[in-house]
């Protein structure tokens, strides 16, 4: 018996195959296999927030004094969704229960493009709505306590957004129309929100692994089913005092993008893949810029953080006084990244960018190192 | 999960069993191995059921769980090669294969192409699936489908399990 031709190989590998006949398929034994994986994920959710948590709290706390939320979900809560039909009545464009209390997000025109938040309700504006693609989702959070909102609107094919929190239930948000959008909106213990995903038809779409901050999840940047983000690197990139105020920058690269932790606040960068350095002698790529928080007094300076050409070890800022500072750069989410804090007064002028040699590889203006 | 889509889940668990054990089959040579990578599948299907109900192939997304939990097990078992002197049973096998019929023939000679010439043999020419769709669950190239089939069929044609096995 020598195999002839294709044809003859699908016959005999019928013959082989098809006369197997397994067992009855058990069912409920991959069920409870099912269960354990499904527990396995949540886990390692959970731990990732811990350490995230760990990250955005310590450090503050050891620079600062400063008091931070810890931003892990409650181990038990329950989450639910009304659905509220295709358009919005009274301006509900979300609404359910945390824990059997009525939570509500509401628009509101008279909020323009602002928000005001009560315990489990959030009321806002659409000026500022953000425009999207029929396919794309546009979602931003807020928070109140420990429970968090996120509101956005939808492209006209979406058909659901799904949310996924980490006591391993899901969300399924079903857009409602208002004002000439089509919005999604749910709220959800502080920290709970590990995941988004949508769905245009019954295919999944896009999804979302947020970054977690202190109060609210931020969902960033969406990727398509298959594409892994960027890989989770969290590290601190520059820290000391201005004027007599501490300030730090931690920078977080994930599946989210980029995001800058800053004393007060973080701001973050949508990203599938590492965005691209800037080339030598251009002007630099900016991750976050804000002002140092004192709440005594307005302080005079600018911190950020920004990303250098790949060839460029440190950089020297040249003042308008005639003095300089020295500022390494620290490799982070495949960037080279310079947490700073620079005085108003002088202004810096100049800022000259060595390589790993020590030799001078450019120089740019100062402009990119104030907000 | 509610009891709704464990019905579901259920449902679609049953309908695919017995295809899922056959092809871990054709990958393994071993039934109860077969059985326990299908059932492997089938847990992290339910893990991710809202998911994958909703994909655009969820039969593709099992057949990958299957050939992906085999391809890593098959590396971890090369390790051990390296560190046993034990005479693999797979090899005993082809060497009996003139006492054995067809079938057995057939898998001994299944057995000692490369993994992914076995993979791709499996899923194109006994699930008759498409160049396209079957790169696409070997997470390679087209091409490299073409190539892998091409020189299992080859080897196929003059495999000594095969010359030397059957009775035909």
């Amino acid at each position: 018996m020598s195999i002839q031709d294709e044809r003859d190989l699908r016959g005999r590998l019928g013959g082989l195959l098809d006369s197997i006949e397994p067992v009855p398929a058990p069912i409920s034994r991959a069920m409870q296999r099912g269960k354990v994986i499904r527990m396995r994920r949540w886990v390692a959710a959970a731990a990732g927030v811990a350490v995230i948590a760990a990250g955005s709290v310590v450090l503050p706390r050891l620079i600062d004094g400063h008091h931070s939320v810890v931003p892990i979900a409650p181990r038990h809560y329950k989450v639910t969704v009304q659905d509220l039909g295709l358009s919005a009545k009274g301006g509900v464009i979300g609404a359910g229960t945390i824990n059997h209390k009525l939570w509500k997000i509401v628009l509101d025109n008279s909020y323009g493009g602002g928000c005001a938040t009560q315990p489990y309700l959030l009321t806002c504006g659409w000026k500022y709505t953000a425009k999207v693609g029929p396919r794309d989702v546009s979602i931003g959070g807020a928070s109140e306590g420990r429970t968090q909102f996120q509101y956005g609107t939808v492209g006209s094919d979406v058909t659901s957004v799904v949310i996924r929190l980490s006591n391993g239930s899901e969300l399924d948000l079903r857009p409602v129309s208002a004002a000439g959008h089509r919005w999604v909106a749910v709220a959800a213990p502080v920290g709970a929100m590990i995941e988004a995903a949508s769905f245009v038809g019954a295919s999944e779409y896009q999804y979302a692994v947020p970054y977690i901050a202190s109060d609210y999840s931020e969902f960033v940047t969406w990727l398509r089913p298959g594409q892994p983000g960027l890989p989770r690197d969290t590290r601190q990139v520059g820290s000391g005092k201005i004027d007599g105020v501490a300030w730090h920058d931690t920078v977080a690269a994930g599946p989210w993008g980029y995001c800058v932790l800053f004393v007060g606040g973080s701001a973050c960068t949508p990203a599938a893949t590492r965005l691209q350095p800037p080339r030598i002698g251009k002007p630099l790529l900016r991750l976050s810029c804000s002002r140092p928080l004192d709440s005594q007094r307005q302080i005079a300076a600018s911190t950020g953080v920004v990303a250098v050409p790949a060839g460029v070890k440190n950089v020297v800022l040249r003042l308008a006084d005639g003095s300089h500072m020295r500022l390494v750069a620290v490799p982070a989410g495949g960037l080279r990244l310079i947490g700073y804090a620079v005085p108003s007064r002088p202004k810096v002028v100049r800022a000259l960018e060595y390589g790993f040699a020590g030799q001078l590889v450019g120089s740019i203006s100062g402009a990119s190192w104030g907000c | 999960m509610d009891a709704a889509a464990n019905a579901e889940f259920s449902d679609f668990m049953h309908g695919r069993w017995s295809q899922l054990v056959r092809l871990g089959y054709g990958l393994t040579g071993d039934r109860q191995l077969a059985e326990d990578l299908a059932q492997t599948a089938f847990a992290k299907a339910y893990a991710s059921w809202s998911r994958v109900r909703r994909a655009d192939n969820p039969d593709a997304y099992l057949r990958r769980i299957v050939v992906n939990a085999n391809s890593t097990r098959f590396r971890k078992l090369r390790v051990g090669e390296v560190l046993t002197s034990a005479v693999p049973e797979l090899v005993a096998a082809a060497d009996d294969a003139d006492r054995r019929g067809d079938r057995d023939a057939l898998m001994a000679a299944l057995m000692q192409l490369p993994y992914g010439q076995r993979a791709a043999v499996v899923l194109r020419y006994w699930l008759d699936l498409s160049e396209t769709e079957t790169a696409a669950i070997l997470g390679c190239s087209v091409g490299n489908v073409k190539s892998q089939a091409s020189r299992a069929l080859a080897k196929l044609r003059t495999s000594a399990a095969l010359v030397e096995g059957g009775a035909a």
